[in-house]
């Protein structure tokens, strides 16, 4: 029947021009982009001095570090899996690729069998394949059907010399070895056909699956499949069945819930709405059942059906002229930078957390740890004062001086683990204030024999309370100093690195944005 | 039907100490209600025919159908001493704050469970078959039964396509009973008098079934009830069991520390004791009450050495005691180091006194009992004002405020039950 939109699409797709774009340019742009963030990351070296290697904080960034050079480790091999699709996608780099996706019970089998049929009628040829060990093989006969049985293998059906449906396996269903080499094929994909049950259509959590494709900016076309109903009645005692449409205002109203719902979900995952097309629905069944004559095709939805297909040809094919710059591109937003922002950013932004965290615990340790050294210290004054009265005071202040580097040794590991101080800390030695005081105080104990007068003991107290507490500040201090510097150093060091890496978002968005129309 | 975010008093007690029970006290409520009727919740995804399925076992058009997403909220109706309800369609979907909030009131107000699966779709989906799966576990513990329907049979080609299916799911879930009904033959059979229509519906065998699942009911409920109210007693014990042992730890710290401040400071008074006993029993008046005479000023006197002697001895049991004032945190280090610093700091001052101090003096205090026990009485007060005490103190008074909270929602339990 002439002028039948089927023959329309049929004729169209025949005279489709696969015309080329020059993405030179561009690929260079990207790649030039991952080797600048892969030096980066490999010059990314925090000073950890200061930190023995088992503080929790040297632990966060080796391991961040080991993580991120794991990952860097891997954008090739992972480059390497994306490019074998390329030779899928030259092979085919004539025909439009529609990747037909579906939950097991969205008819995803009959539907691409029928539209094969139907190529058959128009005399065109048909030509069926599936995936056995990595190569493609001719099948022969057209896909199993089936409300239970689900697909394992990724099979596809060519039509006519520009046309290829892609069926694949729901990726949860197939075996691991499989699913590498499944995604790969269904990354080869120019658009995609969206089939959802009439039975419960528009189950939008379906797309996650599809993720991948949509952030591609690949067009989506929701195919409410089924879209029939069994009409029954009983006549003599028998059960008879009539298969029918559902009716056209039955099938707008799923359409526009599939529609409205679909939308929402892209958003909702980050994904550009533009490319979403407006469903159809259809039944193949319905329109068997009929025998296909040109009315059935048209009640059973088909006519609208090729209509749509044919308005996804354009976008589509503009994809596939832009598909290797995609293909790069995709990988640095996945795998490189995506790999990134999912797993090494987190842990960088945990770290600064951390970072911040630490700083503020410095200071109350800082009083724990001076808290400490005067309990140990101070407490033994007396006693230290009573012991010395024969040596002197130098010998005094010697004293006291190791007593509090010894409070230092044991004290300051437990309050700071992980951390090292400077060996200049460790020589700490206490001054008495002044020189007159200290010679006044040094005439009476000197003096031996003479019992000393009570004032210049507790003058001596004094000037010995308060020359510990000056020299246990002041080694406190520079170590606590020395600790808040090394955190310090880190903490600027982990912000820079965030910043470069947001640089390179940007570069990319902008590189994405004029690539696309 | 209730609200499930409405809560009692005593339910607030509850869930301020086991928050992750608020639906189960949800439940709890429902089941405490006297006189309340079965309830039959029909659960599935949306557009599996669970209104329909609703309007032909009640026989009306009670519930809204479509063939599209419908029901979004909870709707009831009574029939037949029987309360009947609506969820909204099981989809992890988008925009389904309403559908959660109703979802959880069906969960919390059913009894028995008619989970709808179309016949059409064969295999249970990923949803499906994990809220099936939660249906029978809740049903191992609660025993609230499921029905497991198998709706819009007519839909198939055949009994030999509903055979696949059969088998499909049974593959699924091994032992699963179906109910395998179809509510459009149920109309047409009723409403044009047709028998086998009637027959193959499959809604009179479904009531039957649900008539041997609501007699049930009452048993049902007073096991849930005693399970509930047994699991969250047995939660409340050990998370009592949890704050007494953290109440206990901090009360030895406690008295360990307070322990061995009383016996260093015990030790020192006593070593104190026996050098101011040297110190003051020296024959003669103390010629340290002597006053000086005017032209004694530049002079050495036996009143001046005799006063000298005595504060040095009283000065160094000062430092002595400061020191162990120091060693267990009553006198801090000064926050700042530049104020100016006085040896004998404030405590030391409050206790002692700034008083010249005589043999007399010194002996009450440091050598008689009623002195070392007004010593120890005093440096302990002071002891117990330290920050360290004090922030001690404060987290024992915490751990006793969380038992009390215990306690508290312990009693409300009680409560419950006596109510229940």
């Amino acid at each position: 029947m002439p002028g039948s939109k089927e023959q329309n699409f049929v004729r169209a797709l025949e005279q489709v021009q696969f015309l080329k774009r020059d993405l030179a340019p561009v690929l260079a742009r990207l790649e030039r982009l991952q080797a600048s963030l892969a030096s980066d990351i490999h010059a990314w070296q925090p000073a950890g001095e200061g930190l023995l290697p088992d503080h929790p904080l040297a632990v966060q960034v080796r391991d961040i570090q080991d993580l991120l050079q794991h990952s860097t480790d891997q954008w090739e091999q992972k480059w390497a899996e994306l490019t074998s699709t390329q030779a899928l996608a030259d092979t085919f780099d004539d025909k439009v690729i529609l990747l037909v996706f579906g939950k097991f019970n969205a008819g995803k089998s009959s539907f691409c069998n029928f539209l094969a049929q139907r190529y058959r009628r128009q005399g065109r040829s048909v030509r069926y394949f599936h995936l056995n060990a990595g190569r493609l093989i001719d099948s022969g006969t057209p896909f199993k059907e089936g409300s239970t049985e689900t697909t394992a293998q990724l099979q596809g059906v060519e039509l006519g010399q520009n046309l290829l449906l892609l069926d694949t396996p729901g990726l949860h269903s197939v075996t691991p070895e499989n699913a590498a080499l499944t995604q790969r094929y269904t990354d080869s994909a120019d658009g995609v056909l969206w089939l959802t049950s009439s039975t419960s259509p528009g189950q939008v959590q379906e797309l996650d699956e599809l993720g991948r494709e949509l952030r591609r900016n690949k067009p989506l076309l929701p195919v409410v499949t089924r879209s029939d109903f069994i009409d029954e009645d009983e006549i003599d005692g028998e059960i008879c069945k009539v298969l029918c449409n559902k009716s056209p205002e039955n099938r707008a109203l799923q359409e526009q819930d599939v529609h409205a719902r679909a939308e929402e979900k892209l958003r909702q995952m980050e994904v550009d709405p533009a490319g979403l097309r407006s469903p159809v629905s259809i039944s193949c069944h319905a329109a068997l059942e009929s025998g296909q004559t040109h009315q059935a095709m048209q009640e059973a939805g088909f006519e609208r059906l090729y209509d749509a297909l044919l308005q996804i040809v354009e976008p589509a094919l503009h994809y596939k002229q832009r598909q290797p710059a995609e293909l790069l591109l995709h990988h640095i937003e996945e795998n490189v930078l995506g790999e990134f922002f999912k797993n090494g950013w987190p842990r960088l932004t945990e770290l600064a957390g951390a970072l911040q965290a630490e700083t503020i615990s410095l200071e109350q340790r800082r009083a724990d740890l001076a808290r400490r050294l005067w309990r140990e210290v101070a407490s033994t004054l007396p006693e230290r004062m009573q012991s010395a009265q024969s040596r002197g005071l130098p010998a005094l202040c010697n004293d006291v001086s190791q007593g509090l580097r010894q409070a230092f040794e044991t004290q300051f590991p437990q309050v700071m683990p992980g951390y090292v101080v400077g060996a200049d800390l460790t020589s700490a030695q206490i001054q008495l204030p002044s020189q007159s005081m200290a010679l006044q105080v040094c005439d009476t104990v000197g003096g031996g024999e003479v019992a000393m007068a009570d004032e210049s003991l507790e003058r001596l107290y004094e000037a010995l309370e308060t020359a510990l507490r000056n020299g246990l500040d002041s080694l406190v201090k520079a170590a606590f100093e020395q600790c808040a510097a090394r955190v310090e150093t880190l903490s600027l060091d982990v912000q820079a690195f965030q910043k470069r890496i947001q640089g390179y978002a940007k570069q990319l968005q902008e590189i994405k944005e004029e690539l696309r129309p | 039907m209730s609200d499930p975010d409405f809560r009692t008093q005593g339910e607030y007690a509850l869930l301020s100490v086991l928050p992750g029970r608020s639906q189960d006290l949800a439940r709890l409520r429902a089941l405490a209600k006297k006189g309340r009727a079965p309830v039959v919740t029909v659960v599935g995804k949306y557009n599996h025919g669970k209104s329909r399925l609703l309007n032909e076992l009640l026989g009306d058009e009670a519930f809204e159908v479509g063939d599209r997403r419908v029901t979004v909220t909870l709707s009831g109706r009574m029939q037949d001493g029987i309360l009947w309800m609506d969820a909204p369609g099981l989809d992890a979907d988008v925009g389904t704050e309403d559908d959660h909030h109703a979802l959880r009131a069906a969960w919390v107000e059913s009894d028995i469970r008619l989970m709808v699966h179309a016949a059409k779709e064969g295999e249970l989906d990923a949803a499906e078959l994990a809220l099936l799966h939660e249906l029978q576990a809740d049903g191992e513990r609660t025993r609230r039964q499921t029905l497991f329907v198998l709706s819009q049979v007519d839909q198939l080609a055949g009994d030999e396509e509903l055979e696949q299916v059969r088998r499909a799911l049974l593959k699924q879930v091994p032992d699963l009973l179906m109910q395998p009904v179809s509510s459009t033959r149920h109309r047409k059979g009723v409403s044009e008098g047709k028998r086998l229509l009637l027959e193959k519906s499959g809604i009179p065998a479904l009531k039957a079934a649900l008539g041997t699942a609501v007699a049930m009911v009452p048993a049902a409920r007073a096991h849930e009830y005693a399970l509930l109210i047994a699991e969250i007693r047995s939660e409340l014990e050990d998370l009592r069991v949890a704050h007494e042992a953290r109440r206990a730890a901090l009360a030895e710290l406690q008295a360990g520390q307070r322990a061995a401040f009383e016996a260093d400071l015990q030790a020192l008074l006593e070593a104190l004791r026996v050098e101011m006993l040297e110190v003051v029993n020296v024959p003669g008046p103390d010629l340290a009450r002597v006053a000086d005479a005017p032209e004694d000023r530049y002079k050495m006197t036996p009143a001046k050495l005799e006063r000298s002697r005595l504060q040095i001895a009283y000065s160094k049991a000062c430092r002595a005691l400061n020191a162990c004032l120091i060693k267990h945190g009553v006198v801090e280090l000064p926050v700042t180091q530049q104020t100016a610093s006085v040896s004998l700091n404030s405590v030391i001052v409050a206790v002692m006194g700034i008083s010249v101090k005589y043999r007399d003096d010194l002996r009450r205090i440091f050598c008689e009992e009623v002195g070392k026990a007004r010593l120890i009485r005093e440096f302990t007060h002071y002891f117990e004002r330290s920050s360290d005490r004090v922030a001690l103190a404060e987290s024992l008074t915490m751990t006793q405020a969380d038992l009390a909270t215990v306690e508290q929602a312990t009693s409300a339990l009680q409560q419950l039950e006596i109510e229940g």
